[in-house]
């Protein structure tokens, strides 16, 4: 809520966005669709140093620069309906078919309604109160919408979305209707076939957007009015503005601080330990079977190992989450540190592939204990197989392990209707100690 | 000093009255002492005890039982009675005095109705309401219409008392070498204060208030069977022979206390003097005052500012733009302004500002429990998953939406906890909001919660606040 997080991806109802967009009492158009919101933000950065429970030095470091890199907004951002009608294979199902020469464009902002079937299945589009989805347009004005067959074939392009709306406006579950605007020339006069669409498109044919022109924006075209032409412009992108960094101080007493100074040119110089966390990437080659995969980790103070299983093909898609584990018919996992196994026994993941997803207790005792040695205090496990992970507590209790000597590896085993090839991001938590001596920072 | 053995102990008011204690009946004052004994009070353990009765305008002498359905007209004179959900049957305390036997006041919360309102739904999840404080309270629910079900007849009643010192953790010695024995008095809230109606949504969250016809006819409420049940700990010999003993020592403790003040302009500094020398927080709600002590609004409610012409069911919210805490005429403890304006203009979550307010309540980084999300305060659910992972979302079983949990809030020292000095010194809060002058007076409740040190002698007790 503060942070700019939002569970909730049903168009109109998300804090991104104002305006309920709810097309089965108005015609929404570019004047009343929704608007992007600028929310204010306020969050921690999930660091040892920025974070922690000590006060930092700053008169002994002579300062600190903070650093934030921003990410890909391809990996940062996602469509509120996932995949849903991207891309030809995630199409919506066309109700009423087309046929060739439809479409024609007598003026410049003629349009060709385009009516999607009615439904709750992702291949549908509906806008219901009482469903568990609102309303579940995935399209916006302004976006270029494609037909093809359901094998991909005789595609084609149908036009700009303009405006949409219920094809029974102001009844329940009426057809999801767009109303195109088609990139071509006005018609000639006297009107030839050539004019409208060059193919027909049978009912249940794919309706879909094209991820790159939404990405990217669409370059202007002369036979688009030119509001149209603006919003199909438009690529996606975020700003940030404004920031600041809010930090409490304390004044120490002049007498601590001499002794601090005193401290720091000595020879023994002043230490502080500080959490922190070592990031390791492992690109997991195999996909079924028993994986095995080795954590270079060699801190000497670790709390907690947290491994994110990652979709390779999800990293830079705003289709999809890029920053989610996946699941992937995972049944088991196991740390091996030296020669020891931890756990004892293979943690079960299997019922995290049931038809809804169930979770397995054990992970989620497994799971909150790493977490908790990390210093998060557990507040919510609902909803585990949306954002999953696995993880394991090196120690309790506040107390310390010791990683360095030995190899860290994990075994995952996936069975064999595993699909996804993933990248897994393994976070060593652990302690690192800061000395200034003789006017001299290290860390190690 | 080694503890032998807990008991489990219950004492009656001292002043029953012939029927039962009500703010109509003429019985607002309700009186308990805990005997000066050689034992240590678990303060957080705490809780009064009795049955709770709402009496519809019309109905007496028969007196029968409020009938809540949902089926039930929007208005008559049975229907349409109920009390704020999320203070319940608390809503009833208006000031709670605690003090020792020798009559030295050591805390006074007024207007402690109002001090639950923000605390506990900042520190207690809608599974808390809907069942640990549900069980304990039964009027508590996360839905007014939910707490409204649960008050269809009389009720029994087991509350924490959350006032500073019994909040606390620390055992307060009963004995000559203590406290010499606690005096708790409760003073009922009126009527009017205490009872309103509640609200239904529609499917669009659209709301409609119930409420008993005409509100002037008066429901009232009655409480009866009250006692006070606690734990003591009993020391071993010498402990006891110890506590019995006059002798010299000293018990910290927090304390809460409340200021009135009212706001009627849109750029408005409020100085209060606080008195108190270590002072840990400082958090206002407000209310238009109209909506105090009326029938047709819960006084309880937690609002934005409002402008005039608003009702229970659609407020005339004036949003706030910008809050500035001040010590002395300075800027303190934030060097910088709060500003809010975009957000709030916006319906989405005013963040500096509600982590502030939060924060004065309860440390943020251990905020973990909490009514308040973006349902409760802006009317944006957040209940789905990602990707069609189809979870049951059903909005009867969610919160009641845009009732508010607002306010404004610092917390003066939260790295030390010692607390700020405020006895010499003026706090001020300075509120910029959209509020249309001299035209809409809002109440603010300012809530204080301080560091007190209680020192006992032979000579006596003193607080030093």
């Amino acid at each position: 809520m503060f942070e700019g997080l939002n569970a909730n991806p049903s168009t109109g109802q998300s804090i991104y966005w104002s305006g309920d967009e709810n097309w089965d009492a108005q015609v929404i158009s570019e004047s009343n669709d929704s608007t992007a919101s600028t929310l204010q933000i306020q969050m921690p950065l999930q660091d040892g140093i920025l974070n922690g429970d000590k006060v930092f030095p700053v008169g002994a470091t002579e300062g600190l620069r903070l650093h934030l890199t921003l990410d890909a907004v391809s990996r940062s951002c996602n469509y509120q309906w996932g995949d849903k009608g991207v891309e030809q294979p995630n199409g919506v199902l066309l109700e009423t078919a087309l046929a060739v020469g439809d479409g024609k464009k007598v003026a410049i902002d003629s349009t060709l309604n385009i009516v999607i079937q009615q439904g709750s299945e992702k291949n549908k589009i509906e806008v219901n109160a009482d469903s568990t989805s609102l309303n579940t347009n995935p399209f916006s004005v302004g976006d270029c919408v494609y037909v093809s067959d359901a094998d991909g074939n005789n595609e084609e392009r149908l036009g700009i979305i303009s405006s949409y709306f219920s094809s029974t406006p102001g009844v329940a579950d009426g057809n999801f209707t767009m109303a195109v605007c088609r990139d071509a020339a006005i018609q000639a006069n006297p009107p030839v076939p050539a004019d409208g669409l060059a193919l027909a498109h049978a009912q249940g044919s794919f309706v879909f957007v094209k991820n790159s022109e939404r990405v990217n924006g669409r370059p202007s075209s002369v036979n688009i009015p030119p509001t149209l032409n603006l919003a199909a412009a438009v690529p996606i992108s975020f700003s940030i503005e404004n920031l600041e960094y809010l930090v409490g101080s304390v004044s120490p007493p002049a007498a601590y601080t001499a002794a601090m100074n005193t401290q720091m040119m000595s020879g023994k110089g002043l230490a502080m330990d500080f959490k922190t966390y070592s990031t390791y990437r492992v690109n997991l080659t195999a996909k079924i079977g028993l994986t095995n995969q080795l954590i270079p980790a060699t801190a000497q103070r670790a709390y907690s190992c947290l491994s994110v299983p990652l979709s390779n093909a999800a990293q830079i898609d705003m289709a999809a989450d890029s920053l989610g584990g996946v699941i992937d018919h995972c049944q088991n996992y196991q740390y091996v540190h030296g020669n020891k196994l931890i756990p004892d026994r293979p943690v079960p993941l299997e019922r995290y592939n049931n038809t809804p997803p169930h979770i397995d207790a054990l992970h989620l005792i497994e799971l909150e204990k790493a977490l908790l040695n990390c210093g998060f205090p557990t507040r919510n496990l609902q909803r585990m197989p949306q954002h999953f992970l696995i993880g394991r507590a090196f120690s309790k209790y506040g107390q310390v392990a010791e990683l360095f000597g030995e190899d860290l590896s994990l075994r995952v085993e996936y069975s064999g209707e595993a699909t996804v090839e993933k990248i897994f991001n393994h976070y060593i938590c652990h302690l690192r100690r800061m000395t200034i001596s003789n006017g001299r920072t290290t860390a190690f | 000093m080694n503890i032998n053995q807990k008991e489990h102990a219950e004492v009656f008011p001292i002043n029953p009255p012939s029927g039962a204690y009500s703010f109509r009946g003429g019985f607002p004052i309700v009186q308990f002492q805990i005997a000066n004994q050689n034992k240590l009070l678990d303060p957080s353990s705490l809780r009064l005890n009795g049955t709770f009765k709402m009496i519809a305008p019309t109905l007496p002498p028969t007196r029968a039982p409020l009938n809540n359905t949902s089926a039930a007209p929007v208005a008559d004179s049975n229907t349409g009675i109920n009390i704020n959900n999320r203070v319940g049957i608390a809503s009833t305390i208006h000031q709670m005095t605690i003090s020792t036997l020798s009559n030295q006041t050591l805390e006074t919360v007024r207007s402690y109705g109002r001090y639950l309102a923000s605390v506990v739904p900042v520190t207690h999840s809608q599974s808390d309401f809907d069942m640990t404080n549900q069980v304990q309270n039964p009027a508590s629910a996360s839905r007014s219409f939910n707490g409204a079900h649960a008050l269809n007849n009389e009720v029994s009643f087991c509350i924490p008392l959350r006032s500073g010192l019994l909040s606390g953790q620390n055992f307060i010695p009963l004995g000559t070498s203590g406290v010499n024995g606690l005096q708790l008095q409760l003073e009922l809230a009126a009527d009017s204060a205490v009872i309103s109606g509640y609200e239904t949504y529609d499917k669009a969250d659209a709301a409609t208030q119930m409420l008993f016809n005409p509100p002037n006819n008066g429901a009232f409420y009655e409480l009866a069977d009250l006692t006070l049940s606690y734990n003591l700990y009993v020391p071993d010999e010498e402990g006891q022979n110890q506590m019995a003993m006059p002798s010299t020592g000293s018990l910290s403790y927090n304390s809460i206390s409340q200021l009135y003040s009212v706001i009627n302009s849109s750029d408005q500094t409020k100085v209060l003097n606080l008195g108190t020398s270590n002072t840990l927080s400082v958090f206002h709600n407000f209310i238009p005052t109209n909506q105090i002590n009326n029938y047709a609004f819960d006084s309880f409610s937690t609002g934005q500012l409002q402008n005039s012409g608003g009702t229970q069911i659609a407020p005339a919210n004036a949003t706030l733009n910008r809050v500035t805490f001040i010590r002395g005429g300075l800027k303190f403890p934030l060097e910088y302004d709060v500003e809010v304006q975009d957000a709030g203009e916006a319906d989405r979550p005013q963040t500096m500002n509600t982590i502030n307010f939060i924060n004065s309540i309860k440390p943020y980084k251990f905020y973990n429990h909490s009514l308040m999300s973006t349902y409760t305060n802006q009317g944006i659910i957040g209940t789905i998953g990602f990707n069609y992972a189809k979870t049951p979302r059903n909005k009867n079983t969610l919160p009641d939406p845009k009732a508010e949990i607002f306010g404004v809030g610092i917390s003066f020292d939260p790295l030390s906890k010692v607390g700020v000095d405020f006895r010499r010194t003026s706090y001020g809060v300075r509120l910029v909001s959209q509020l249309q002058d001299s035209n809409s007076p809002n109440s603010i409740f300012t809530y204080v919660r301080a560091r007190n040190t209680l020192t006992y002698s032979p000579a006596g007790i003193a607080v030093t606040s």
